[in-house]
């Protein structure tokens, strides 16, 4: 498990991270999203060794990560900007991997590639910007580490690749226990794949929940009476948002279904209709209730 | 904790290996330049090339500026990009290990080459028989140069600890390895009592009047340090001392220092390392209080050299010294940070430039010395000749006191009245009458311990009939002479002759020669002293030392040179094919000209019927220096004999009233 406490990071004089406190499960994918500048690269990096924190504390499995070798080998970082050494293959990438970690699976850099399409004795210099991702993505999962970080995971790689990389990804999870956390300032990119979803605002987690109980904690309803809808008739719903358009309102209920199914229908609808909730609409939503303007957020 | 956790072989060698083009091409280039360098200068000159820190040193260390530096940004310049500061820190390696595996690669590096540079020139030097090699000064100044790289490579690590770019970190490494001792020559400078303040050693009767003094100081004054007496082998590092000595000395100290100080670079960078803010990366340095510090830093060495000069007179190249400082000011932000911020850079320089001047003036005022006068009373001892202790200036008389070295040793003290009567009292004749500068003079180094510790030292002009005195009362002292002995024949030495080495079966015997005839040896005619002086050159404290002989020394050592010279001349005049030119010496102190040779086929033909004849030292005798073009190359050579009137009668100058003297 990741434990982050009271973590603090400022550059100058400018705060990136406030007391950021924050748990992740083994054997998950945790998505963080967050604007740009919001500190989510900066997390990663620290959590990586690449930088120091000013205070707080970073543990993983209850160890200290700071300068801790054997922490570093069960971890694996890609970062937004990908870095390779000047004309280099992919194999010789994978070679200069399979140096650094000790459980580095050259045969499944191989197979991964042919099912990549890729050819390892290509210069990376000469690949696409999704190309490289690919490659990076190849090496770091072939490492066997059990926590990777991916920041901008799927940062120029078209829809098909994506969604080949996720199968991948999700295989290695099946193969072996893997904690993965991944960045991304797009909801949508993380929303298939991600167990939890937390939300980095002004240098702290603003809003974290599993994706499982994001989807059944809240519920949409289309809802048209033959009188106007009388807002005190729902007391007893946590109602987060209510729109009217004519006789038939919108309503964002925070709660069980059933619990609102029963108490709606008691009101006798001449329409009554459950409706499928984004995950940037649970987000939105959120937001609106802790204060914040969804745009100003993501 | 474990070796493996402080040193990773996989992470170096993977580290070596994206840039593995640089580093080989370093390490085949460089010792191949350094050896072939010495190769060329050898064939060029055609004449025995001893190999020594001439050649050797100064050639392997002109890459020390360049070569640790440079493996520096190949095994750290990660840090210098965001991206692979990025992926290099997230690998499963810690920095401490990270810092310490690429400094003892680096090392390593550093060592492979110097291997390879020593290994090729000893190569060199069996391929080439013209090639002659000490062999312990090549290990030693091999070391000595693997001292210098290192020692770079730790400063060129620490920099790169707290810069954000090369450039940066070549400033810094420029910092530390110039800073202080520029500043120390500096202020040593401003120390100094001024150009024209005389030192005295001043004589005193036992009522406190004084009897005589003496004018210490150089009348046409080259050297400030002199003045004051204190120019003592300076001990600063090598990048510094190749600088301000010209080139390469060896010096166990300067070795010891550098070891010392790269040690502890060493650590300070690791410690560095390990706190370093990655987030800085791609900047000059953390923030712009320290940029303007270091760069403030830099202004200080101008300002200390600028204070040791005296502007009361004229203010005009202190304000034009002070407005390039302003123009270097914006270069320097627009080469390290690539943007210039005006009102920042303006505030900065005027206030950098109020803060040095205030200190400078001030340490000037506060550290300066006054002229010193010697006590008559207060000298321990005295020496005549280049003390060890003595650095850092130009020999401007180096063929004279190579002369003086077979009979003074600077570092023999003497506690001798007579003697430093008989130095002082040349000095003021010199000085009193410009005839002997036409009569001649001789240069001899002066020493003076004080019976308080201090030891002071001088170059002085004295008649040459005073030098003469000077020398014979040396040679009358017996333990004088026992030192001198000893200390010539310390060392295992070659004989070389011209450009001839003597076979070693003549070494012993001059060897001995020395030994028993010390006490006769005569300064030599300096400019013919090619033909009439026989070298002997050993390696001893560290250098090769030339010992000047005179080759009339006694008649056996001319005997000697004569028959291993006569033997040489047979061997290079073998397939002679042309171009034969020979000049006619005869030993005269006055004028040893005879002739050129006119002839080639006469001359060859004369050495060939003459070579058996026994030489005989006794008897009146021509030396014939020539050159030719064989069939394996240019060759020279020295025939020895004793029939003059032959030789005469070969030359241009028939008539000559040298013959007949």
């Amino acid at each position: 498990m990741i434990e982050i406490t009271d973590l603090c990071k400022s550059f100058g004089s400018h705060t990136v991270l406030n007391k950021l406190n924050c748990k992740i499960e083994t054997g998950s994918i945790y998505g963080l999203v967050g604007s740009n500048g919001a500190g989510k690269s900066t997390l990663l990096r620290i959590i990586n060794n690449v930088f120091k924190k000013d205070s707080g504390k970073v543990t993983i499995d209850g160890q200290d990560v700071e300068e801790n070798e054997a922490i570093k080998q069960r971890l694996v970082f890609i970062p937004d900007d990908l870095y390779f050494f000047p004309n280099y293959t992919l194999l010789e990438m994978a070679n200069f991997y399979q140096a650094m970690y000790k459980d580095f699976d050259m045969e499944n850099v191989k197979s991964l590639a042919a099912t990549l399409k890729l050819n390892l004795k290509e210069k990376i210099k000469n690949f696409s910007k999704g190309m490289k991702r690919q490659c990076a993505l190849i090496c770091a999962i072939s490492t066997n580490a059990d926590y990777m970080f991916f920041d901008e995971t799927f940062d120029g790689i078209d829809p098909v690749v994506r969604n080949l990389l996720k199968q991948i990804i999700r295989k290695q999870m099946e193969k072996k226990p893997t904690t993965i956390i991944m960045t991304s300032h797009n909801l949508k990119e993380l929303e298939d794949i991600c167990d939890n979803l937390g939300l980095l605002f002004k240098g702290g987690i603003l809003f974290e929940s599993d994706i499982n109980s994001i989807h059944t904690n809240m519920v949409k309803v289309q809802i048209a009476l033959k009188e106007d809808l009388d807002e005190s008739k729902l007391d007893g719903l946590e109602i987060m948002n209510i729109k009217k358009v004519g006789s038939v309102s919108t309503i964002i209920i925070k709660g069980d279904r059933e619990k609102a199914e029963e108490k709606l229908k008691s009101l006798k609808p001449l329409v009554l209709d459950f409706l499928p909730l984004t995950l940037e609409e649970v987000f939105i939503y959120e937001m609106e209730v802790l204060g914040y303007e969804f745009n100003e957020v993501i | 904790m474990s070796s493996t956790k402080l040193f990773n072989f996989s992470f170096f060698k993977q580290n070596v290996r994206k840039s593995r083009g640089g580093i080989i091409l370093s390490l085949i280039l460089v010792p191949l330049i350094i050896s072939i360098y010495m190769v060329v200068t050898g064939m060029n000159a055609d004449t025995v090339e001893i190999i020594s820190d001439e050649s050797f040193g100064n050639m392997s260390l002109v890459f020390m500026y360049i070569i640790p530096f440079v493996y520096s940004v190949m095994l750290f310049g990660f840090v210098f990009k965001k991206p692979s500061t990025d992926f290099m820190n997230s690998m499963p390696i810690n920095r401490k290990t990270m810092f310490i595996t690429n400094t003892v690669g680096g090392i390593i590096l550093i060592t492979i080459m110097h291997l390879l540079a020593a290994l090729l020139t000893l190569l060199w030097s069996l391929i080439y028989t013209n090639l002659v090699v000490f062999p312990m000064d090549i290990i030693e100044t091999m070391l000595m140069s693997w001292c210098s790289y290192v020692f770079i490579f730790t400063v060129a690590n620490l920099a790169m600890s707290i810069s954000g770019t090369v450039m940066t970190q070549l400033l810094v490494t420029i910092l530390i390895l110039f800073l202080v001792p520029v500043c120390s020559v500096a202020l040593k400078g401003m120390k100094s009592v001024k150009r024209y303040d005389n030192s005295y050693v001043s004589r005193y009767e036992d009522s406190g009047i004084t009897y005589s003094s003496y004018d210490l100081s150089i009348a046409d004054g080259y050297q400030v340090t002199h003045y004051n007496l204190s120019d003592k082998l300076n001990t600063y590092t090598m990048p510094f001392n190749y600088i301000s000595n010209g080139g390469y000395h060896f010096s166990s100290k300067v070795m010891i220092k550098m070891i010392i100080l790269s040690a502890v670079y060493c650590f300070i960078g690791l410690q560095l390392y390990k706190r370093r803010k990655m987030e800085d990366t791609e900047e000059s340095f953390g923030n712009t209080k320290f940029h303007i510090f270091i760069k403030a830093l830099t202004l200080l060495p101008v300002f200390l050299l600028l204070n040791i000069a005296d502007f009361s007179d004229d203010i005009t190249p202190f304000v034009v010294m002070v407005i390039f400082c302003a123009i270097y000011y914006f270069i320097f932000d627009l080469i390290i940070k690539k943007k210039v911020n005006f009102k920042t850079t303006v505030v900065s320089f005027f206030f950098t430039v109020f803060v040095l001047q205030a200190l400078c003036g001030t340490t000037r005022f506060l550290i300066r010395e006054k002229p010193v006068d010697i006590d008559y009373e207060d000298i321990k001892a005295i020496s005549v000749g280049k003390s060890s202790e003595i650095g850092g200036f130009t020999d401007y008389f180096y063929s004279s006191t190579d002369d003086d070295n077979i009979v003074f040793d600077g570092d023999y003290y003497v506690n001798d009245a007579e003697l430093l009567d008989l130095i002082l009292e040349g000095k003021a004749e010199m000085e009193d009458d410009d005839r002997t500068y036409y009569n001649g003079y001789k240069q001899i180094y002066f020493n003076v311990k004080l019976k308080s510790g201090k030891t002071y030292n001088t170059r002085i002009s004295v008649p040459q009939k005073t030098y003469n005195k000077i020398v014979r009362y040396v040679q009358d002292d017996e333990d004088y002479m026992k030192h001198m002995r000893n200390k010539v024949l310390a060392s295992t030495g070659i004989y070389k002759y011209d450009d001839q080495i003597l076979d070693s079966k003549f070494e012993k015997a001059l060897d001995k020669e020395i030994k028993n005839n010390i006490e006769n040896y005569t300064s030599t005619n300096d400019y013919s002293s090619d033909y009439f002086t026989v070298r002997r050159i050993a390696y001893q404290n560290h250098d090769l030392i030339y010992y000047n002989v005179p080759i009339d020394l006694t008649d056996k050592t001319l005997e000697i040179v004569a028959n291993s010279s006569n033997e040489a001349t047979m061997k290079n005049i073998r397939g002679y094919e042309y171009g034969l030119s020979a000049t006619v010496y005869k030993n005269s102190d006055e004028d040893y000209y005879v002739g050129s040779v006119n002839d080639a086929d006469e001359l060859l033909e004369f050495i060939e019927e003459n070579i058996d004849e026994e030489f005989n030292p006794n008897k009146k005798y021509y030396i014939i220096n020539g050159s030719l073009s064989a069939r394996d190359g240019y060759k020279s050579f020295i025939f020895f004999t004793n029939n003059v009137d032959e030789v005469y009668k070969l030359t241009n100058n028939p008539g000559n009233q040298y013959l007949y003297d």
